[in-house]
């Protein structure tokens, strides 16, 4: 027995059985732990948000079916948690990327002095949602805040960040580049920093200018890193709530009410767990799609 | 990517927009910190101070007078548990992955995919488990809850460390005789050592960072830091003074750990973007 | 911050309870004023108790009434307080795993259809008749019958007995106005003796707004909290109710069918929408503690704001304007001049495992004799013995304000889907007051949590149609 397990144990190279089955017991931990983490719940919740679930056992449970569903896609609040959602990922996301490529590109030449600017720049992304949002409430006060007050120093009006729908929604969007543009920069500096010269030297030898260099060589080689970067960047900001939490709670009106802010809302505020695991069903429809869709773009990048 | 001499002109003006953009990644923490050196009603004053009596009341009322010290022993305690807790399970997967390819390209995406889920989607089925059996607002409940968070993560980085190291190093091993988890012990760890660190570092810092589940699964005995500083917001006013304090000393792990691990971690972070 | 003053001589007044006990070994009642009322207290050695509460300073108050409590019968008390925001959540699912986390739970009103209907908490009626237990001093008429109504009672849908008393008033809560005498008499809004007058109507509001603003361009003379959800529907309340909303709940009727989009509704909503000129520009972010923190930086003449809110404004360290502020009512209309209800209530936990010693409690921190330490600790309490005190009149001048709740309340509604109704309305005032037409807005609204009870189960369509 002893020697039947040490054999198992020690793959020998004319063992292929065991040596097929032990790495799988490698990931086997890592794997089970996620899987009952996830899968498990996943269908727990499908359950719940067939039923009206208060989470009292004392109240009646009752199964529902797909009303839930059909309630929300008729629900306005709804419609324009997604249209929200949507506005900000798509500017949020866009400036990022844009204003990181920037930076790594004003960073990216054999200077000393400009490597340095390297690391202050990454620590925004360190810090805590939570204290990021709190900072940023009480810099965007209209009358007490401070970035106001430097508006103003210099000659423009005051912003009435918070307390405008459309402003507030850009608060949103400010504070989130804030916070991860220097995530993307790092990327893309990276991402700079391992393209070859070859194309370049070539390039400058025929005479091609500056901009016609960054247009068709360096554009087309750092695209797959600026695909993965727009593939993380999405799937979390689609995620956004600690900052909504503190900055604005989903308001003015609902102008900044995102979707993970009004399932938690929904599910932890006003005790609608039924509704709050359907908008999370919805939510993760949601995420799978943009996540395959930007895979695939991927893949097709790849095989170029 | 090519690099030329830059002109003076030129370099001067990236570094004037480069300090542009610093200012402004900057300046919050300043802010920050400067807030929590004021008083109460310097604080608020307008036009700000830039020159103020700096005291550091709020530091010593937060230290005494709150449950700060109280929750940074339990942010301390959920993140360290967590980030050891998911170094244990992804090693030997990314090693499984790495080496024979477990699962293939399928398995390495369902790892990354996990990342995809809104934590909020989870809480709530896990919120009514957890009720169930009496797991919320205990030790035990965020280490585990927070492996979701970074173990797609924890992988993918080890398996890019671990991909590094030539196959023959294994191989060499295995045929005098080692058995796999020896290889990984004696051969594979030491060579990864900063990618392991990097990785246990980065978990650590998601994981003293989280709110959102903290939140919702402690209620007094191990509520963490960032819910702490959130509760700050107090119906008698908001407490700047406290709260800048606070989110200043909390934030200092973090950036204690950028500081001296900033070259791993940042590899970390870039590594699987580049291919 | 509550005043310094008064925490010492609290803080003497335990040690000095403290020092007796000890003396005469027991507890006992002694004689002297000090431990005087506590003869009905048994001793509780080794029993933990634990109190739910939320940040604040009501809560800093029950902390030292609790010591007070444990000193005098050996009981260990806690008093844990968190976020208010998450507090139900929490509450519902310790309730779920089994309870026992907690002995006394507080909550607001609004939450009260969650924890009656759940069976979380005790009916008290039989416990205050339990002559063992029982404070004989308690004095339940020293208590608005109007805030009993409020903060006890639950008569709505599923209540398993409409005269049950499930909870006693925790923290007071009354909307009221604070208003700057300097600006007013300098302004010339002044009564015949020529002190500042405020004003009792929301149009007076409205023309000492206009003479406010032109005397004091550079400053915004109103501010109310308008934050979608809570301030937005609470600032309402009593707007509504002063336009002939019906009494004392003006947004649905006993079917969940909504009222708040009639002509009360409007009328309210067009003078706010006046009124949010005289305004500062993000007054729509503001909350409870920014428009404090606005008026406490004497950035407005005049403001709307819960009385926990109002000691920082009367204290000079925090405070800019502690000694030119006055306070008043809530204005009126029409129809009459009402107060806004807030607030919370305490009750017994029905899954806790020392409900005597709870209730012991819970008689402690709510009873007469206690009121008046209390209210001098920073607490809000709804009693008349403690609104006509001298000593806390005077530390507190907006105190006998808070006892004109007896001609007229308002109240939000307090059944389960309370939170969704007031979310909805919220966020749909909000939008009338960013520029929607309001008729159009309110019948949507209306049209929105008319689904929302119907979805509860509530039956609005008995009354009518979807508006």
């Amino acid at each position: 027995m002893a020697t039947a397990a040490a054999e198992f144990l020690r793959p020998s190279l004319g063992k292929r059985v065991s040596q097929k089955r032990y790495p799988l017991f490698l990931v086997a931990p890592a794997f089970l732990t996620l899987f009952l983490l996830t899968i498990y719940p996943f269908i727990y919740m499908v359950w719940i948000s067939f039923h009206k679930w208060p989470i009292l056992p004392t109240l009646p449970r009752d199964f529902v079916g797909l009303a839930t569903y059909s309630f929300i896609f008729r629900d306005p609040e709804f419609w324009n948690s997604v249209g929200v959602t949507a506005t900000y990922m798509f500017l949020s996301v866009g400036l990022q990327l844009s204003l990181g490529f920037f930076l790594a590109l004003l960073v990216a030449a054999p200077n000393p002095v400009l490597r340095w600017f390297r690391l202050p720049f990454i620590i925004p992304v360190f810090v805590s949602p939570v204290v990021v949002g709190l900072i940023w409430k009480f810099m965007l006060g209209y009358d007490l805040g401070i970035i106001n007050y430097l508006l103003r120093s210099i000659g423009l009006e005051g912003v009435n960040w918070l307390g405008d729908q459309t402003n507030a929604l850009l608060a949103v969007v400010l504070v989130d580049v804030w916070q991860w543009t220097p995530f993307t920069f790092l990327i893309l500096h990276a991402g700079l920093s391992s393209l070859p010269s070859e194309p370049y030297e070539a390039a400058a030898l025929d005479g091609a200018s500056r901009f016609q260099m960054l247009r068709y060589i360096t554009l087309p080689m750092i695209t797959p890193v600026l695909t993965v970067a727009l593939l993380f960047r999405v799937l979390d900001a689609f995620k956004l709530f600690d900052v909504i939490y503190i900055l604005t709670r989903g308001g003015p009106g609902n102008a900044t009410n995102l979707l993970a802010y009004n399932i938690w809302r929904k599910g932890f505020f006003e005790n609608q767990l039924g509704y709050a695991a359907a908008l999370s069903v919805i939510m993760i429809i949601i995420a799978t799609v943009l996540a395959l869709v930007l895979i695939r773009v991927m893949a097709r990048q790849d095989r170029e | 990517m090519m690099h030329r001499q830059l002109s003076t002109i030129e370099l001067t003006i990236r570094i004037a927009v480069l300090i542009v953009f610093f200012l402004f990644f900057m300046f919050p923490f300043y802010w920050i910190v400067a807030t929590s050196l004021k008083t109460q009603v310097d604080a608020f004053a307008i036009p700000p101070k830039w020159f103020f009596d700096v005291t550091f009341e709020n530091y010593i009322d937060v230290l005494s007078d709150t449950d700060f010290l109280n929750q940074a022993k339990n942010s301390l305690i959920a993140s360290l548990a967590n980030a050891l807790l998911t170094l244990a399970l992804a090693l030997p997967a990314a090693y499984s992955m790495s080496r024979y390819k477990t699962g293939g390209k399928d398995l390495l995406f369902w790892f990354l995919s996990i990342r995809m889920i809104p934590p909020i989607v989870g809480a709530i089925p896990l919120f009514v488990l957890a009720a169930q059996y009496r797991l919320i607002d205990t030790y035990v409940i965020l280490p585990v809850l927070y492996i979701i968070l970074n173990m797609p993560f924890a992988v993918w980085m080890l398996k890019s460390f671990i991909d590094e190291i030539p196959r023959e190093i294994d191989e060499s091993a295995l045929i005098d005789g080692c058995t796999n988890l020896a290889v990984i012990r004696r051969m594979i760890l030491p060579l990864i050592k900063p990618g392991l660190v990097a990785t246990v570092v980065f978990c650590f810092i998601l994981a003293w960072n989280e709110f959102l589940l903290a939140n919702i699964f402690t209620r007094r005995v191990a509520v963490t830091l960032p819910v702490g500083i959130s509760k700050f917001i107090t119906e008698k006013q908001i407490l700047w003074g406290y709260i800048t304090a606070a989110a200043t000393l909390a934030t200092l792990p973090p950036i204690v750990f950028l500081w001296f691990f900033q070259r791993n971690l940042i590899r970390g972070l870039t590594l699987g973007a580049i291919r | 911050m509550k005043s310094s003053m008064s925490r010492r001589a609290l803080s003497a007044w335990v040690g000095a309870v403290s020092l007796t006990a000890l003396v005469c070994g027991s507890g006992q009642s002694q004689a002297g004023e000090l431990v005087e009322g506590s003869d009905w207290l048994q001793r509780w050695e080794g029993v933990k108790l634990t109190l739910s509460s939320h940040t604040g300073p009501t809560t800093d108050a029950i902390k030292e009434l609790s010591a007070q409590f444990a000193e005098l019968t050996g009981a260990e008390v806690e008093v844990i307080d968190e976020s208010w925001t998450d507090l139900l959540s929490k509450h519902l699912a310790d309730a779920a795993a089994g309870g026992g986390t907690y002995d006394i739970l507080t909550w607001p009103y609004i939450w009260t259809g969650h924890y009656v209907e759940g069976g979380m908490v005790e009916d008290l009626n039989d416990w205050f008749a339990n002559e063992e237990l029982a404070d004989p001093r308690f004095d339940m008429e020293d208590i608005p019958e109007a805030v009993i109504e409020v903060y006890g009672r639950y008569r709505g849908g599923a209540s398993p007995n409409p005269d049950g008393l499930w909870s006693v008033p925790y923290k007071f809560d009354v909307y009221l106005a604070q208003y700057r005498t300097d600006l007013y008499e300098e302004a010339g809004i002044v009564d015949a003796e020529g002190k500042a007058k405020p004003p009792e109507t929301w149009a007076e509001l409205l023309d000492n707004a206009k003479v406010l603003k032109e005397k004091f361009p550079d400053m915004q003379p109103v501010v109310f909290p308008l934050a979608v959800d809570d301030p937005m529907v609470a600032t309402f309340l009593p707007m509504i109710a002063s336009y002939g909303g019906t009494i004392p709940i003006p947004w649905y009727d006993a079917n969940l069918y909504p009222t708040f989009q009639d002509q009360p509704g409007q009328d309210a909503v067009a003078i706010l929408n006046e009124l949010k000129e005289y305004m500062p520009a993000d007054v729509l972010d503001m909350d409870y503690d920014r428009v404090n923190a606005h008026m406490s930086q004497g950035l407005a003449a005049y403001a709307l704001n819960w009385n926990a809110y109002l000691p920082v404004l009367l204290d000079p360290d925090a405070s800019t304007i502690s000694d030119k502020v006055a306070f008043d009512g809530t204005p009126g209309g029409p129809a009459g001049r009402f107060s806004g209800l807030g607030g919370w209530q305490m009750g017994v936990s029905a899954q806790s495992a020392n409900k005597e010693a709870a209730f012991q409690l819970l008689s402690w921190l709510g009873g007469r004799e206690r009121g008046v330490d209390f209210a001098m600790a920073g607490g809000s309490a709804a009693r008349f013995s403690v609104a006509n005190d001298p000593k806390v009149v005077e530390a507190f001048p907006y105190y006998p304000l808070l006892m004109d709740i007896l001609e007229g309340y308002a109240a939000r509604g307090m059944d389960r889907s309370w939170a969704e109704l007031q979310r909805t309305i919220g966020v749909g005032l909000n939008k009338i007051l960013l520029g929607q037409d309001p008729v159009e807005g309110l019948n949507e609204t209306a049209g929105q949590t008319f689904d929302q009870a119907e979805r509860a189960g509530y039956g609005p369509s008995a009354t009518a149609a979807r508006p």
